[in-house]
């Protein structure tokens, strides 16, 4: 595939993704509704998937091949005070993009990019392979079952080639400080330039996730435009669960000054799952994907990234 | 008193702000999208209090006025660029007009006594004949584009629930305003920020232009905030005001104050990408009712303004 399109380009995972697909050859074609940072590869759009006149007139003058759906919310605690927005740009978002593929009739694969957040109450504690039910329990995780449900009708009623993904946690450089490492990285950053007060305040640090480098990820979203098989929902994810406590404490010991971290249990979100990791052997068959980067260096990129923003 | 603006992240946002927080009897907050960009009220620090909500979502918006009960809403949050109304209309009516509705609706749920100041636009006007400038707020609304249409519907809603439900909504039809952080794709802000990167050497010395010889009348951003929070304190409930200095320049003269603070050699080009469908000519306002009823009186002369625009892009740049 050549002329690739990214909505969403702005986001975190956007940026790497266009990246990488530019550095591979690939004609990027980007979507954003939010400004895009500087620098930012691809010939960029700017635009909302909530319109679909919008997402129908970028489909036909850019003709692409592949589609990478990153446009969402994609914050579990913002779902829940903008719920009805989650669900418009989520569910129906999709739903437009794919509609408008569908009535242009694009020779075009499409990825809708899920979440490891569906399986929610599912086989806890175990594995989670891709033929466990969805089980959601916030509405960003709900939003994005619609999101995998539209793909898989849009597959099954008009033959449309489309391919899940339920990515696992990730982070990298780049990522907002909204989320739990970034969070800790910018803290102490800012500790290190004197701007802050050296305690962390942090909610439940037992919890383990499965944890994934972005350029990993990005590099799998890539290889699912030529090798995954339509119609098919894949786990993407190291497999490999670590504590929250692990990753902060290996930031906390990169630090160049003092930090102590503190875990308040006011900040202990309601449905948290103990421990979320994935059976990564279905999308690891399929494309031969491997996880590369080792998750200590991208802690350290994160935090080199917080020290020069 | 509790101010909120929707909208605080924007240029005329940002500068209300600054305005409310110089007076010293307001508390300010104000309302952003998620991933909004923040450079415009980083200097403001913790003097704000920021809140990520969407005017799109009725929940996030119930949610906030229910928890803050402000004294205040100036409702600046909106799709503010005609071009993009263009190829995006229907985003465009449903930001700004389900977007007031699910301010109005949330006020009206909430029971609070919140007086709204709406942000409409001299864009509502649209084709207006010769003989009608300056336009005075009776004139006929003769929009000609989506975004004016959508400026006439949240104008007109204003209105309505005024007279509906009796809540305290007075409506400002703000002509052109400019000044520094203006975005660059309006045009004084893209000339200044063009004739910057030439004196940086970073563009060929030619600015590409669109229709100069539109009239447009120019008051600059820190006298338009002023306005909006005069005819919200001192306007009658449920009318409408210009804000507008009364004094016309074609895009052409700016262009040339403009150049008279530079001493670079530039050379205008036309470029078929920046006419508009459907142009409005002439826009000159009369906003003798403003000032008669409120006191309100333009501070800062154009020239003052522009020189600002070029200076903010030269530290910018």
């Amino acid at each position: 595939m050549t002329r690739i399109l990214i909505t969403g380009i702005e986001g975190f995972v956007g940026g790497h993704l266009a990246r990488h697909l530019v550095a591979s050859g690939q004609t990027v074609f980007g979507l954003h509704w939010a400004d895009a940072p500087a620098g930012l590869p691809g010939e960029l759009h700017k635009g909302d998937v909530c319109d679909f006149d919008t997402t129908r007139a970028l489909l036909e003058t850019t003709r692409p091949d592949g589609i990478i759906h990153l446009a969402g919310l994609s914050s579990v605690a913002l779902s829940e005070s903008h719920q009805m927005t989650t669900y418009e740009v989520n569910a129906l978002g999709t739903l437009k993009l794919l509609e408008a593929v569908r009535q242009l009739q694009l020779k075009c694969r499409v990825i809708l990019i899920s979440s490891a957040d569906v399986y929610g109450r599912s086989n806890v504690g175990r594995p989670l392979n891709e033929d466990l039910p969805s089980l959601p329990l916030s509405p960003y995780a709900l939003s994005k079952h619609m999101t995998a449900e539209a793909g898989r009708f849009y597959h099954r009623a008009f033959g449309l080639d489309v391919v899940v993904l339920r990515p696992f946690s990730h982070t990298g450089p780049g990522q907002t400080a909204t989320f739990v490492f970034p969070k800790v990285a910018n803290a102490i950053a800012q500790t290190e330039r004197g701007t802050r007060e050296p305690v962390i305040e942090m909610g439940d640090l037992q919890v383990r996730r499965d944890y994934t480098d972005v350029r990993d990820v990005v590099r799998a979203y890539g290889l699912a435009l030529e090798r995954c098989a339509a119609g098919e929902t894949y786990n993407v994810t190291s497999g490999k669960p670590v504590s929250i406590k692990e990753g902060v404490d290996y930031l906390c010991s990169l630090a160049r000054v003092p930090v102590q971290v503190k875990s308040s249990a006011a900040k202990f979100r309601p449905h948290d799952i103990p421990l979320l990791t994935g059976d990564p052997s279905k999308f690891a068959a399929a494309t031969g994907w491997q996880p590369e980067i080792p998750f200590t260096k991208t802690l350290s990129d994160l935090l080199d990234y917080y020290r020069n923003v | 008193m509790k101010c909120l603006i929707t909208g605080i992240t924007g240029f005329a946002g940002s500068h209300l702000a600054e305005y409310l927080l110089s007076r010293g009897d307001c508390e300010v907050h104000g309302t952003m999208r998620w991933r909004s960009r923040t450079e415009n009220i980083t200097q403001l620090g913790d003097r704000i209090t920021t809140h990520v909500a969407d005017i799109r979502d009725a929940t996030a918006m119930y949610e906030l006025v229910r928890d803050l009960k402000p004294d205040r809403i100036y409702h600046l949050a909106a799709q503010s660029f005609v071009p993009m109304s263009w190829v995006a209309p229907a985003e465009t009516m449903t930001t700004n007009v389900i977007g007031q509705i699910n301010i109005f609706e949330a006020i009206r749920a909430v029971g609070c006594p919140t007086r709204v100041q709406l942000a409409c636009s001299s864009e509502e006007y649209g084709m207006v004949l010769p003989e009608e400038a300056p336009i005075k707020e009776t004139n006929p609304l003769r929009p000609l584009s989506t975004y004016a249409v959508s400026k006439v519907a949240q104008d007109l809603m204003g209105y309505q629930y005024h007279q509906s439900y009796g809540m305290h909504i007075v409506r400002t039809r703000g002509f052109n305003h400019t000044g520094p952080r203006r975005g660059d794709v309006f045009v004084t802000s893209n000339f200044a920020k063009q004739i910057v990167e030439v004196e940086k050497g970073r563009q060929a010395p030619v600015i590409h232009v669109g229709n100069l010889n539109a009239v447009r009348d120019f008051t600059d951003v820190r006298d338009t905030v002023v306005g909006y929070y005069l005819a919200l304190e001192k306007g009658k409930p449920g009318d409408v005001y210009n804000v507008a200095t009364g004094k016309g320049y074609k895009i052409r003269e700016m262009l040339d104050i403009l150049l008279s603070f530079s001493t670079v050699k530039i050379e205008t080009r036309p470029d078929p990408k920046r006419m508009r469908p459907s142009d409005v000519e002439l826009l000159l306002g009369d906003a003798t009712k403003l000032r008669t009823e409120t006191g309100w009186e333009p501070k800062y002369k154009f020239e003052q303004t522009m020189k600002d625009l070029l200076d903010y892009w030269r530290a910018k740049v």
